[in-house]
């Protein structure tokens, strides 16, 4: 039908999706970046997205974060699509690092937060279910365990130790090498 | 402000992206609290879990050494695992000669009757073998290999399950004692049977050497020497040559890709051979690379030298990663054993003593897989 309006401004209108976080901010966003998200691309496909998608378990400065992350990662999904078309010439490989390597520092960038925000990052991944947002996060704090006493583990991240000193002195003993 | 707790399967996702190659960092998470031990320890999703997540980097966690023909097996970590004594410690002129899928093959034929000893660093666990009766006579030379026996086995984790033992031996003909006359032949042992297979049908070939194996698919391929490789199919239990371009020392082979490779030192160089489908790019079907020029990579290097080439060099694949282990012998570049990545061209230095006999130990090595020797 002719009407006002190109046909990919009419595409991207259709496209868009509301998410709404527990305290009941809005968030509109296209479907290529809500669908990084596998709940998300379920929802649409069951066609359950009607009137705004209502995440309870994520709050506004949480959700605001994880679209961040989702549009900039979306933005290379499609990236990746259009340069494995054809093309494979040096010019081609040479952008297609030069983005890997700003995704990187994207991603580097996004991992500046407190643990507090971390761990919020890393439920909202996994309620979401974004595998690359959940990989991301946990291995930022799985980094951040390397090389710790399990003492400075339990402080990092209040962890209570609920193991007798029999028990933490025979776990040593056992493993000493794993304690030099 | 406390955390925000996190549910059990979210400590198992960050505990899963520890390193493999680093095992002490879980084996420290597993003495922070009763939860993360549970999951560690009871769980034992864990350690399938772990292992399946990396299986594509393989850990290597050390090297086995024969050091002398006095001095016995020995384990060099290249990681803080530090296994228990090998069965090695108990008899000095036991020899290593083997290693794969988390076990150690040591001949131990130099001391009381000929067999083998499978062991495992990781359980502790020891079997002993004897030598295949119909081997024993006019028995001159031999090698061997071990592998896990079961069909489909990803090996991450088949500790402790059934084993096939390759023993390859060389015979004298009758009458005659020239190099070049012996003819070889193969036998399999298998841990479920209890017992060793018929010999396959021999080929005039002398093995003398007891270089390790490397196991592509279902055939095992034996260095034999500088023009040949030995191969054993292990689906159709017999022998026979492939024929390799000339190798400054022995065609070492390796896995590329899934494909037969080889891989040798020359004049500070490393280079890999593929064999191609077609031979009209290479060399009789194979193509060579340049891999790594060893001076450039290797600081404490001084300067090109003759002669082109060190038989005292040493280079073992490490099975199941894109990694040769080599042991350098040259003091105008350096001395030690090191790790090349012959994709990314990466080397580390993990020991700084040379050393001749080296097998390259690979396995997972997680808190769940250590009661057997607690």
């Amino acid at each position: 039908m002719a009407s006002a309006g190109s046909g990919d401004e009419k595409a991207a209108a259709a496209a868009m999706i509301t998410l709404i976080s527990s305290d009941n901010e809005k968030f509109e966003v296209t479907e290529a970046t809500a669908t990084l998200s596998q709940t998300i691309r379920h929802m649409i496909e069951d066609g359950c997205t009607d009137g705004g998608v209502p995440l309870p378990n994520v709050t506004s400065k949480i959700l605001a974060r994880v679209i961040e992350y989702c549009k900039k990662h979306a933005t290379a999904a499609a990236g990746e699509e259009g340069s494995s078309s054809s093309f494979s010439d040096a010019a081609f490989l040479e952008v297609d690092r030069a983005f890997l390597e700003e995704l990187e520092e994207f991603d580097d960038a996004f991992l500046e937060v407190d643990r507090a925000t971390l761990f919020d990052l890393i439920l909202a991944a996994n309620y979401l279910d974004i595998k690359g947002l959940l990989n991301l996060t946990c291995q930022k704090v799985a980094d951040s365990v390397k090389g710790k006493t399990p003492e400075q583990i339990r402080e990092m991240y209040n962890i209570v130790n609920d193991l007798t000193p029999e028990e933490e002195a025979e776990i040593r003993r056992e493993t000493q090498w794993a304690f030099e | 402000m406390a955390l925000p707790a996190l549910m059990v399967e979210l400590v198992e996702e960050i505990l899963l992206r520890l390193p493999p190659d680093e095992p002490e960092h879980l084996f420290r998470a597993g003495a922070v609290c009763k939860a993360w031990r549970r999951i560690l320890f009871d769980d034992s999703g864990f350690r399938r879990r772990y292992c399946r997540f990396h299986r594509k980097h393989r850990p290597l966690l050390g090297y086995v050494l024969n050091v002398s023909l006095r001095e016995g097996v020995q384990f060099v970590p290249t990681t803080t695992f530090l296994p228990p004594l090998p069965p090695a410690a108990a008899s000095y002129s036991y020899r290593a000669i083997d290693c794969r899928h988390g076990r150690v093959l040591i001949d131990t034929s130099e001391c009381g009757p000929p067999g083998f000893i499978v062991w495992d660093p990781i359980t502790g666990d020891q079997q002993h073998l004897r030598f295949p009766a119909h081997a024993q006579e006019n028995l001159s030379s031999f090698t061997g290999a071990v592998l896990c026996a079961v069909d489909g086995c990803d090996h991450l984790d088949c500790h402790g399950g059934p084993f096939l033992v390759l023993c390859v031996g060389g015979r004298c003909t009758e009458g005659t004692h020239a190099v070049g006359v012996e003819n070889t032949w193969a036998s399999v042992y298998s841990s479920q049977a209890g017992a060793w297979s018929a010999q396959t049908s021999s080929i005039d070939y002398y093995v003398a050497a007891r270089e390790p194996s490397l196991l592509i698919g279902d055939a095992l391929y034996f260095a034999v020497c500088s023009t040949a490789i030995l191969k054993y199919d292990l689906s159709r239990h017999g022998l026979s040559l492939i024929e390799t371009p000339r190798t400054s020392y022995k065609s070492v082979p390796i896995d590329i890709d899934g494909g037969l490779g080889l891989v040798e030192p020359y004049r500070n160089w490393i280079y890999t051979w593929s064999q191609q489908d077609n031979g009209a790019n290479g060399v009789g079907g194979w193509l060579q690379h340049n891999v790594v020029k060893l001076e450039t990579l290797i600081p404490t290097c001084r300067r090109v030298i003759w002669p082109p080439y060190n038989s005292d060099d040493v280079i073992r694949f490490v099975e199941g990663t894109d990694t040769v282990l080599f042991s350098l012998n040259n003091y105008y570049i350096d001395q030690g054993v090191f790790t090349l990545d012959l994709k990314s061209r990466k080397v580390r230095k993990v020991a700084e003593t040379w050393h001749r006999h080296i097998l390259p130990y690979t396995c997972f090595y997680t808190p769940g897989t250590t009661c057997a020797f607690l």
